[in-house]
């Protein structure tokens, strides 16, 4: 169980980094315990847009979110050697989320062609056949703790599948990612980590030995440029980062989804049986639970909308300050099906390095939407059970009872 | 800034001011178009901005890169005059453009 409080160090000052812009913000942490994780951010709107905390080893957030699409953009001078914030601690080096350009684009090119959109609507069939089943097993019960009933099984259960590996081993991994991603101790977060790694090692070794025709099988298969292998702990890190990618965020941003439903009956009643309408508000959904945030390296001094920063210095782009920018969102805490500009949001980074698996945790929050309002009558919050949200690196609802 | 004619799904054809520093499919969601999903973010990694490019206008546009064409191949609704929007860049010249959103794949 992640605790609720800032598990990092605090550092002193940096002489050139200027008081007015000092602020006491933990990025994982924003608010106090009983406050909304992703809300709380909202508090952090200030008179200057960009500032220092000296939490998490001391670093730099963007809290004005017009400046992130220059940010990921520039590559040059912003570097993804280390996209969270504080030092690595002996962290392996995510593949290919944490290169540059060039090296970068080959690695993306090679893992795109798990999401090709042929690709994708295999699987979405598949999630389909999936997502119907879990449904019609929980619907007669009237009631079901979504965390661990649903959004822990289907998008887990389709990352597995693509990557061949055995359903019984789901468990342990979501355990381990979870952990990796909300820790109790920063040593307890990088062993989760490496915990994924090593059990991938093996699994990489099975696919050297027999490769077969799977997703994992592909990435172990993957060369550069000049046509060589990658060495094996590459291979580990790119099945790393896929398998990290495919194992919590989709799961997580449906149990915001069913939280936020629950408690706005009107959306169940809009959404329900409109399937275009549905296509249309799977973008809002992410605009609106900005659950990542991704750091930047500076890779020499700049200054940055007047904050002066060093080479070194890393700036964090929450995405909750993208997707709760009032400027830009009008009614920033609502959802508003089909919000037509839904998709400024940065909850899916930016520039080369956007979301890889995007167009399938799209299609799987639709099939979500789709299948579960379809046979889920009118639901809401457990009144004698209440949900359980936890702030961490990415934020989540952790605990969700709903009734029918 | 280019005038763009865009004709949606519904066959209704509006007129659009897309701005010189956007792409085409950006200057579609910023006007209100948000049966372009561009899921992608306008990466070249999906094909949902696709759309049909009226033929007279075609050789104003920038050349199909490998990964486009791979793309289009995977709509189920791909014409000779088909494009995806996030690879057009907007510039003056592109005035007058008439394209019409590609269906759903």
């Amino acid at each position: 169980m992640a605790i609720q409080q800032s598990i990092g160090t605090r550092v002193p000052k940096p002489n050139h980094v200027p008081d007015h812009l000092v602020v006491d913000l933990d990025v994982h942490f924003p608010g106090t315990p009983d406050e909304d994780p992703l809300l709380a951010w909202k508090r952090h709107i200030g008179p200057y847009p960009v500032v220092w905390t000296p939490h998490q080893g001391g670093h730099w957030v963007a809290v004005d979110s017009a400046i992130y699409d220059s940010i990921y953009r520039d590559t040059d001078t912003w570097s993804s050697r280390n996209i969270f914030v504080g030092p690595r601690n002996g962290r392996p080096q995510l593949l290919p989320s944490e290169y540059d350009p060039p090296e970068h684009a080959n690695f993306r090119k090679h893992i795109m062609q798990l999401f090709h959109p042929k690709v994708v609507r295999e699987w979405t069939e598949e999630a389909r056949e999936l997502t119907v089943g879990i449904i019609e097993e929980l619907q007669p019960q009237g009631r079901c703790e979504f965390v661990e009933d649903f959004a822990k099984q289907l998008p887990m259960i389709i990352t597995l599948r693509m990557l061949s590996l055995p359903q019984s081993d789901r468990e342990k991994l979501v355990d381990l990612a979870f952990t990796a991603l909300r820790p109790a101790t920063p040593e307890e977060g990088i062993a989760a980590q490496m915990g994924v790694a090593q059990y991938l090692a093996e699994r990489v070794q099975e696919r050297i030995a027999n490769p077969g025709d799977d997703g994992l099988s592909l990435l172990v298969a993957t060369k550069l440029p000049d046509g060589s292998e990658l060495n094996i702990e590459q291979k580990i890190a790119m099945s790393t980062n896929v398998l990290f990618g495919g194992l919590d965020t989709v799961a997580t941003t449906m149990a915001w989804t069913a939280l936020y439903m629950a408690e706005n009956p009107a959306l169940q009643h809009e959404l329900r049986g409109n399937k275009a309408l549905i296509a249309r508000t799977t973008e809002e959904l992410l605009r609106r639970f900005g659950i990542s945030q991704v750091s930047r390296v500076a890779t020499r001094d700049v200054e940055l909308a007047g904050a002066p920063i060093k080479a070194g210095e890393q700036v964090c782009m929450p995405a909750a300050m993208s997707g709760l920018n009032a400027d830009i969102f009008p009614d920033p805490d609502a959802i508003v099906p089909g919000r037509s500009n839904a998709n400024k949001h940065h909850t899916m980074g930016g520039g080369v390095h956007r979301c890889a698996g995007a167009l399938l945790a799209h299609a799987e929050l639709r099939v979500f939407l789709e299948e579960w309002l379809d046979r889920i009558p009118q639901f809401s919050l457990d009144p004698n059970d209440r949900p359980v949200k936890l702030a961490t690196l990415v934020p989540c609802v952790d605990h969700l009872p709903l009734v029918w | 800034m280019a005038k763009i004619y865009v004709t949606n799904r519904a066959a209704l054809t509006s007129e659009i001011d897309a701005s010189a520093d956007s792409s085409l499919m950006e200057a579609l969601r910023d006007n209100g178009f948000d049966e372009v999903l561009a899921l992608c973010g306008g990466n070249c990694s999906c094909a949902s901005c696709h759309v049909y490019v009226d033929n007279e206008f075609l050789h104003l546009l920038s050349a199909m890169s490998e990964d486009e064409d791979d793309l289009l191949d995977s709509s189920d609704h791909r014409r000779a005059n088909s494009r995806l929007s996030c690879q057009i860049a907007i510039s003056d010249h592109l005035t007058g453009l008439r394209l019409t959103v590609a269906p759903e794949d």
